[in-house]
C-alpha cells in the first residue's frame, strides 16, 4: 500500500516528496528562499485569534500541508506535525525563507497585516494552484467563523468534505510515461544587469488593472492576457538594455503551465510545469507585434498534451533511475544544487506565473477586496512577475531585487497608453 | 490616492514619489489604502546571516589545519621512512569529528556515536598503516568498535525510550556497519578472524532483537527514512 493511500491514522501518515517538489530543497539557501506567497485583501481589519481558529480548521482539512520534512537515507520526506501552527503579524522581507524554528517545522507561513491574510509557503508543499486552494479555505473559514453569512461550494475544500485521495497524489508519477523524454539541451537566456539590493531588501511593485478592458486589448491583437503580458515583458527587457545593440543570449520568459488543465487531477500538491519562451535580438529595431507572434506561437505550440507528457517523463524518469534511487542523499542535494546553479535560473530572464481568475463561492465576493500572487525573490535574475485575478481587477505583481524600476515602469506605462487605468501599489518609497 | 503625470498610473500606497519614475504625485480624489507592508516592506536584516560568522570555529580550524600542514611539512623535509604526520593528521580528523563536530552540528546522539565509530575506525586503520605493524586494526579494533557503537545506541534506545524513533535509524546504519567486517574477512584482509563474525553475529543479534521489540511504528519508521 502505497504511503499516500491511508487514510487514517494521521500521526503515522507520511508522504514521499512530488517529483517537481524535490529539486527545491537542495537549493534552498537564504538567498533562493523557494517561497512563493498568495494573499487574500478582504474589507475589514483581519482579526488575529479569528485567524487562529481558521488556520487550525484548514490545516486538519489539509493533510498535505500539515507536515514537517524530514531526511531519510535517500530522499526528503514530510511526516505528519503534531505541533499545530501560528499565524504571526506580517514581517518583511516578503517571501524570506522559511524559518524552521519559527513556524516549529511547518513549512508555510500564514501571517496578517491591515486587511491582509497572507499565505508564504515553501513550493515543495504545493503550487500555485494547491496553495491558492488552501487560502481560499482559509478565508471560508475565517469568514464563517466571524459570523458573515457564507456558505461553502465545491470551490472550497471546507470540513464537510472528506479528504480525497487524489489531492495527496503525485499525479507526476500518474501521468508519466517512460517511453516519452523530452531533451534537456536549453540555450542560456540574457540576463539583466542591475544594481543589486542588499541581501534581505526585496521590492514590490503590483500593478491593479480591470480585466475586461486588458482582456480587450490582448484579444484585439488576437493573444491571452499571458501571451499578450510575456510578450510585453520581453519587450520591456529589449527596449530597457538591448536597445540597438542586442545581445547573442535571447530573452526568455519562464511561463509555468499548471498540468491540471491538460490532465485530469485534483492534487494540491505540485503539478505544474512549464515553458520557456522568447527570443533574440540582433540591434535591429524590435516592435511588439512581432515579438507577441513569436510568444503566441511558442507557447501555443508547446502547450499541448503530447508535449507536456514529455517534459514530465524526463523529470520523472530522472528520479526514478536506479543509479539516483540509491545515491545518498546528501549527495544528491550537492548533485542537484550544482546543476541548478549551472543551468536552473541561467535558463532564463524572468519568471511570469499566471495563477488566472481565483474562483470563489458568490457568499464571499463581498467580503474579499482581492487575492494577489507573488514570486520570492529570485537570485540570478533581477524580477520575477505573477498575475492573478478576482472581482474584475486583474493584479500583476513584480518582485524584483535590484534598484531599477525600468521593466515596471514600461509595462505599466504601455498598458496606461493603451488606455487602461492602472492602479500602483509599491512597497518601495512608501511613506510610513 | 495620488497619479503620476509622466506614468498616466494611479498610486494608491501613500507616496510623495511615484514608485515607477520618482516623479512627485498630484493629489487625486478617494483614499489612498496606507502601506502595502510593514515598515515600508523591505527594511529588515536577514537576521540568519550574521550568525553564520562563528569566530571560535575557525579559530579552531585555522590553529589545527595550520597544525596539520606544519607537521606534514616538518615531516617532509625531515624524511626518515615514516609517515607520522599522517597520524597527527588522522588524530586531528578524530577529534574534530568526536569534539568539534558536535558542538557545530547538535544532531542527536545516534548520530554521533555513528560518527565517532566511523571516525576511529578510519584513524586506527591509519595508524596501523603509518606505524607498519601488521593487522590488528581491521583484526580487532574495528570490529570491536562497531559493537561497542551498537551498544551504546541500544542503551540509549533503552533509556531514551520516548524519542526510540530518532535513535533507531541510526541503531540500524550502525547494524549495517557492524556487517561490513566479515567483507574484510573474505576479501582475506584480516588473519584474526573471530572478532569479524562475532561483530556481525552481534549486528545480527541486535537487528533481530530490534524486529520482535519493535512494534508497527518502528516498522514503519524505517520505511520512512530509507524509502527509495
Amino acid at each position: 500500500m502505497s504511503p499516500e493511500k491511508k487514510a487514517h491514522a494521521n500521526d503515522n501518515r507520511w508522504f514521499r516528496l512530488d517529483n517537481a517538489a524535490k529539486i527545491y530543497p537542495p537549493i534552498r539557501s537564504a538567498r533562493r528562499a523557494g517561497v512563493f506567497r498568495v494573499a487574500a485583501v478582504l474589507k475589514a481589519p483581519v482579526n488575529p485569534e479569528t485567524l487562529q481558529k481558521a488556520l487550525n480548521v484548514t490545516l486538519s482539512r489539509f493533510p498535505s500541508f500539515n507536515v514537517r520534512m524530514r531526511k531519510g537515507l535517500f530522499w526528503y520526506y514530510f511526516e505528519h506535525n503534531p505541533n499545530g501552527a501560528l499565524v504571526t503579524p506580517e514581517k518583511a522581507p516578503v517571501c524570506r525563507p522559511v524559518d524552521l524554528r519559527e513556524t516549529k517545522g511547518y513549512l508555510f507561513r500564514v501571517s496578517y497585516y491591515g486587511c491582509r491574510i497572507s499565505l508564504e509557503i515553501f513550493h515543495a508543499i504545493a503550487d500555485g494552484t494547491g496553495a491558492m486552494i488552501f487560502l481560499k479555505a482559509l478565508v471560508y473559514n475565517y469568514l464563517a467563523l466571524s459570523g458573515a453569512p457564507v456558505e461553502a461550494d465545491e470551490e472550497i475544500l471546507d470540513g464537510q468534505m472528506s479528504v480525497a485521495g487524489g489531492e495527496v497524489e503525485d499525479s507526476f508519477l500518474k501521468y508519466y510515461n517512460e517511453n516519452r523524454k523530452a531533451g534537456r539541451a536549453e540555450e542560456t537566456a540574457y540576463q539583466m544587469k542591475g544594481t543589486r539590493l542588499p541581501p534581505g531588501y526585496v521590492r514590490i511593485t503590483q500593478g491593479i488593472i480591470p480585466v475586461e478592458p486588458f482582456k480587450a486589448l490582448a484579444k484585439e491583437a488576437g493573444a491571452t492576457l499571458t501571451e499578450y503580458m510575456a510578450a510585453l515583458l520581453i519587450l520591456a527587457v529589449y527596449e530597457s538594455q538591448l536597445k540597438g545593440r542586442g545581445h547573442k543570449n535571447p530573452v526568455k520568459v519562464s511561463v509555468p503551465v499548471n498540468l491540471r488543465n491538460f490532465f485530469p487531477s485534483g492534487t494540491l500538491r505540485n503539478f505544474s510545469s512549464y515553458i520557456n519562451v522568447g527570443l533574440a535580438f540582433n540591434g535591429e529595431e524590435a516592435d511588439f507585434d512581432a515579438i507577441l507572434s513569436a510568444v503566441r506561437e511558442q507557447l501555443r505550440n508547446d502547450a499541448t498534451k503530447e508535449k507536456l507528457i514529455e517534459k514530465i517523463g524526463a523529470n520523472v524518469s530522472a528520479e526514478r533511475s536506479p543509479f539516483m534511487r540509491v545515491t545518498p542523499l546528501f549527495m544528491k542535494n550537492l548533485a542537484l544544487k550544482t546543476a541548478y546553479n549551472l543551468y536552473g535560473e541561467r535558463l532564463v530572464t524572468t519568471t511570469l506565473s499566471n495563477l488566472g481568475v481565483v474562483g470563489v463561492p458568490e457568499s464571499m465576493r463581498e467580503h474579499i477586496n482581492r487575492f494577489e500572487f507573488l514570486l520570492g525573490a529570485p537570485r540570478r535574475n533581477t524580477f520575477s512577475c505573477a498575475v492573478c485575478s478576482f472581482g474584475g481587477q486583474v493584479t500583476v505583481s513584480f518582485t524584483r531585487v535590484v534598484e531599477e524600476t525600468d521593466i515596471e515602469r514600461f509595462f505599466f506605462r504601455y498598458l496606461a497608453k493603451k488606455g487602461l487605468d492602472v492602479t500602483i501599489e509599491s512597497n518601495y518609497g512608501a511613506l510610513l | 490616492m495620488k497619479y503620476c503625470k509622466k506614468c498616466a498610473v494611479s498610486v494608491n500606497t501613500r507616496h510623495d514619489y511615484c514608485p515607477l519614475c520618482a516623479a512627485g504625485l498630484f493629489d487625486k480624489s478617494g483614499a489612498d489604502s496606507g502601506t502595502l507592508m510593514p515598515d515600508g516592506g523591505e527594511l529588515y536584516p536577514s537576521d540568519g546571516e550574521s550568525q553564520t560568522y562563528n569566530l571560535t570555529l575557525r579559530i579552531f580550524a585555522f590553529i589545527t589545519l595550520a597544525g596539520v600542514l606544519t607537521c606534514v611539512l616538518i615531516n617532509i623535509l625531515t624524511y626518515t621512512g615514516m609517515l607520522w604526520s599522517l597520524l597527527v593528521a588522522a588524530g586531528t580528523a578524530f577529534l574534530w569529528a568526536a569534539v568539534g563536530y558536535p558542538f557545530i552540528a547538535r544532531k542527536n546522539i545516534g548520530h554521533h556515536i555513528l560518527m565517532d565509530a566511523v571516525a576511529a575506525c578510519v584513524f586506527f586503520v591509519v595508524a596501523q598503516f603509518v606505524i607498519k605493524t601488521k593487522g590488528w586494526s581491521l583484526d580487532y579494533v574495528v570490529p570491536f568498535l562497531f559493537i561497542a557503537a551498537t551498544t551504546l545506541i541500544s542503551f540509549v534506545i533503552l533509556v531514551k525510550r520516548m524519542k526510540w524513533r530518532e535513535y533507531a535509524v541510526y541503531q540500524f546504519m550502525t547494524i549495517v556497519l557492524g556487517v561490513l567486517p566479515v567483507v574484510s574477512v573474505v576479501a582475506g584482509l584480516v588473519e584474526i578472524r573471530w572478532p569479524s563474525i562475532v561483530s556481525a553475529f552481534y549486528s545480527f543479534i541486535t537487528l533481530l532483537g530490534m524486529f520482535i521489540f519493535g512494534d508497527k511504528k518502528y516498522k514503519s519508521e524505517l520505511i520512512k527514512r530509507f524509502h527509495f
